[in-house]
């Protein structure tokens, strides 16, 4: 579950004046990793290790956030894992920014881009942080980098923006989940990232065919203790009618989802 | 192929199972077993934290990744961040309310 903590729990006010005597650098994101540039120098995630980040929280204070450590992600080495740290100012312990994910990692990476909504926006100029818990990481994790390319040359922001439904069993893109933590799923997609592994396991089934405003059609619900695929489709008539990897791609999907029988 | 499904745990369980010396009455196929990744490895009758797996064959099952089997796990939030220091909305962005940053060597540089 998503804690958010409201930025007056960082309400530990310090002066603007160091700021102004400090030398000036700039902070740019390339790919995972952060990148910051002095008069004397350009430092990466890895050099970064133990560094502070001092953020505005818009009423008068700083948040602390540390840079504990920074490893390549076992699934994409490219892909840089920062272990980031937030200092309580009542206290000064410094907690953990992430929630574990599947495999127990608390770890996360900035990403170029932010959010509309739940439509994933392609600005360079700003950025944000993905933990590998939420779906907005573990899609990079998974192939989708929203600034890459795939096998097949097509640009992936699109793949990117689907993987946040598919992930989230998002059916109609609004936000709102259908799925539980930990729940298996075998993805595949049409740009050759991601391949079906359970095609010829009668365990699983076709779910659904996605694109980035959600599902495409479904075939079957993830959970249907969550939403049954009767109900979503009598809400969503849209997403009704014949619905496998063939008629999903038809129709546009750019991702493809199979599940195991409930 | 069957499926193998087990849980996190079982699979934690796994790493530290395959370290003992009971590993040894284990059928690995030549393969080191406390090297983590089971490439194609038929295990038989190895019951891991309770999970007996019978002739269930591990294609390309990457413990301590996350692929398995190439299927991947799913989680409901979006972020996943538990403590949200940036912009606590939809946008989540970093950019706004960044001022400095306090280097390793103790260097404070303010941030344009």
């Amino acid at each position: 579950m998503t804690r958010l903590l409201s930025l007056l729990a960082f309400g530990l006010a310090l002066t603007a004046a160091p700021a102004l005597a400090a030398p000036t650098g700039g902070l740019a994101v390339e790919g995972t990793a952060f990148v910051v540039t002095t008069p004397a120098a350009r430092l990466a995630s890895l050099d970064l290790v133990g560094a502070v980040f001092e953020i505005d929280d818009g009423k008068g204070g700083l948040a602390q956030v540390r840079i504990d450590a920074v490893t390549p992600a076992k699934e994409n080495a490219s892909i840089l894992l920062h272990t980031l740290s937030a200092r309580d100012p009542k206290t000064g312990a410094w907690t953990n920014m992430c929630e574990p994910d599947a495999q127990g990692r608390r770890a996360g990476f900035p990403l170029r881009g932010h959010w509309d909504g739940y439509r994933f926006v392609a600005d360079p100029n700003t950025w944000f942080l993905a933990c590998t818990s939420g779906s907005q990481g573990k899609c990079v994790l998974w192939g989708y980098d929203p600034w890459g390319k795939a096998p097949d040359g097509r640009p992936l922001a699109d793949f990117y923006r689907t993987c946040q439904q598919t992930v989230r069993a998002d059916y109609r893109g609004d936000g709102a989940p259908h799925t539980k933590n930990g729940t298996e799923i075998d993805v595949a997609d049409i740009a050759g990232v991601q391949r079906h592994d359970s095609l010829s396991d009668p365990a699983y089934m076709f779910e659904a065919g996605w694109g980035p405003t959600g599902a495409i059609c479904v075939a079957a619900t993830r959970w249907p203790d969550l939403l049954t695929q009767a109900a979503l489709i009598k809400a969503s008539p849209n997403l009704g009618g014949p619905c496998d990897a063939a008629a999903a791609r038809a129709k546009g999907a750019l991702i493809f989802t199979r599940i195991k029988r409930r | 192929m069957k499926k193998t499904l087990i849980s996190l745990a079982a699979v934690a369980a796994l790493s530290m199972t395959l370290a003992a010396p009971a590993q040894a009455a284990t059928q690995a196929n030549g393969v080191t077993l406390n090297g983590v990744t089971l490439n194609g490895i038929t295990w038989n009758g190895f019951t891991l934290n309770g999970v007996t797996l019978n002739t269930v064959k591990f294609n390309g099952f990457t413990l301590n990744g996350l692929t398995h089997n190439g299927i991947k796990w799913n989680d409901q939030a979006p972020t996943g961040v538990a403590v949200d220091v940036c912009e606590p909305t939809a946008a989540h962005t970093c950019t706004a309310g960044l001022r400095a940053i306090v280097l390793p060597n103790g260097e404070r540089v303010a941030l344009r």
